[in-house]
């Protein structure tokens, strides 16, 4: 029963997007910082450019998208400080050169409300929630620690829109995502990841 | 409003997923290690219950033990890694004394072995060293208080590990000899002999350099 009702529930939207005559895609290219201190301890807070998004909108009321969003936020760091480990199970210290990352790809749904005319700047607001794909990487050496999980995230948003041809415009924005703890990160404990993003990139309309 | 005329966008859209799927491709793990130096790793662990500064003396195994791997390792190289423990043993305080049974016996002993690998696994294991004479027993093992590792890859791989430990504290060959000090030092092998030298001399520096609590101050 729970199965036909996300069926049908599909089948609508499908629909629903088919029927929809305008509405946009941008492809844009990001630039992320981490936020939250697990995050920042893990990858540092330096502004990280190896971001690339595609968001489809339909236009569901004049100035109101709904839509969904693939993701793709690379952040790196490298260090070479001592790794100290002092307990009652293990004594030691590693050195070497280390190569931290994290690479998230979130899926999510999204709406927005434009303001400002067609063919002129648009402002817009408006925030999206999924799924989050995070994977965590630790290379030292030849060695590599690794942990992956699906993360609960919503990403508040604003930007514009500014029209270049009558069919595409620039398209540039803030985000803040926020992906809730979960699962085991390479130090064993779950951990939540929090990052500004901003993207710039290209919105080709369907009017 | 002025739109630009000749702009297509349906030719920049293919531009932009073609940019965008080569950045995919190489982008997941950027900025990897650009020399083979940038592979090496030192691990180090002690026993955290010794008191490294009340150890005087130590003895050293004359030859370098070869552990089996799937690529032989030669003898050419055992001077180079024999005489650079020494030299950092003497630097931190310790007074060597040579394999002679008229002499008393020394606090510890230190033995270091190497491996090199292909698609290896290694683990912890027993390092027999039958070479001390009169001092401790030929058949004795050498005991391992860490957790094993172990990892595979494709590439030529050599490892030399030191151990510091001390047969004063057991009475019969059954008993595992507690170690107090154990390295690990990891690295990409290289054909160049200056390159090798250059990396055993740099890594078991490094090793005595980041543990501290050895010597006599």
């Amino acid at each position: 029963m729970k199965k036909i009702k996300y069926i049908l529930l599909f089948t609508l939207f499908i629909g629903y997007t088919v029927q929809a005559q305008s509405g946009f895609t941008s492809i844009s290219w990001g630039w992320a910082m981490a936020q939250n201190e697990d995050m920042k301890n893990f990858v540092g807070n330096d502004l990280n450019m190896r971001g690339f998004g595609v968001d489809m909108r339909f236009f569901v009321r004049p100035r109101l998208t709904a839509g969904f969003s693939i993701r793709w936020d690379i952040f790196r760091t490298t260090r070479d400080e001592q790794l100290s480990f002092r307990s009652d199970s293990f004594n030691g210290d590693i050195t070497g050169k280390q190569w931290h990352y994290i690479n998230t790809f979130p899926l999510l749904a999204n709406m927005h409300y434009y303001f400002g005319g067609r063919n002129t700047i648009q402002f817009y607001l408006g925030g999206s929630a999924g799924i989050s794909y995070i994977r965590e990487r630790f290379d030292i050496g030849l060695f590599t620690l690794e942990a992956s999980n699906w993360h609960f995230t919503i990403v508040p948003e604003a930007g514009f829109t500014y029209p270049i041809t009558r069919q595409t415009r620039l398209y540039t924005n803030l985000r803040y995502n926020y992906s809730v703890a979960a699962g085991k990160s390479i130090t064993g404990d779950p951990k939540g990841y929090s990052y500004i993003g901003i993207d710039l990139g290209l919105a080709f309309y369907y009017w | 409003m002025k739109f630009v005329k000749s702009f297509r966008p349906s030719t920049f859209l293919s531009g932009l997923v073609i940019f965008f799927t080569s950045f995919a491709l190489v982008a997941c793990y950027p900025d990897g290690p650009t020399s083979s130096e940038d592979l090496d790793v030192v691990i180090t662990a002690f026993d955290k219950d010794v008191d490294f500064s009340k150890i005087t003396t130590f003895a050293l195994a004359d030859t370098v033990i070869k552990l089996e791997g799937s690529i032989e390792v030669k003898d050419k190289w055992d001077p180079v890694i024999l005489s650079q423990i020494k030299a950092n043993m003497e630097k931190i305080g310790y007074t060597y004394v040579p394999n002679d049974t008229t002499l008393p016996k020394p606090d510890v002993a230190v033995v270091a072995a190497v491996v090199a690998n292909k698609n290896y696994v290694i683990g912890g294991g027993w390092w027999g060293y039958p070479g001390w004479g009169g001092w401790w027993g030929p058949g004795w093992g050498w005991g391992w208080y860490y957790p094993p590792y172990y990892y595979t890859t494709s590439y030529s791989v050599g490892t030399l590990l030191i151990q510091i430990a001390n047969p004063n504290e057991v009475t019969n060959s059954d008993e595992p000899v507690p170690v107090y000090w154990f390295a690990a030092m990891n690295g990409l092998l290289s054909n160049s002999t200056t390159a090798t030298r250059d990396q055993i001399e740099r890594l078991i520096d490094q090793a005595f350099k980041q543990s501290d609590y050895l010597g006599k101050n």
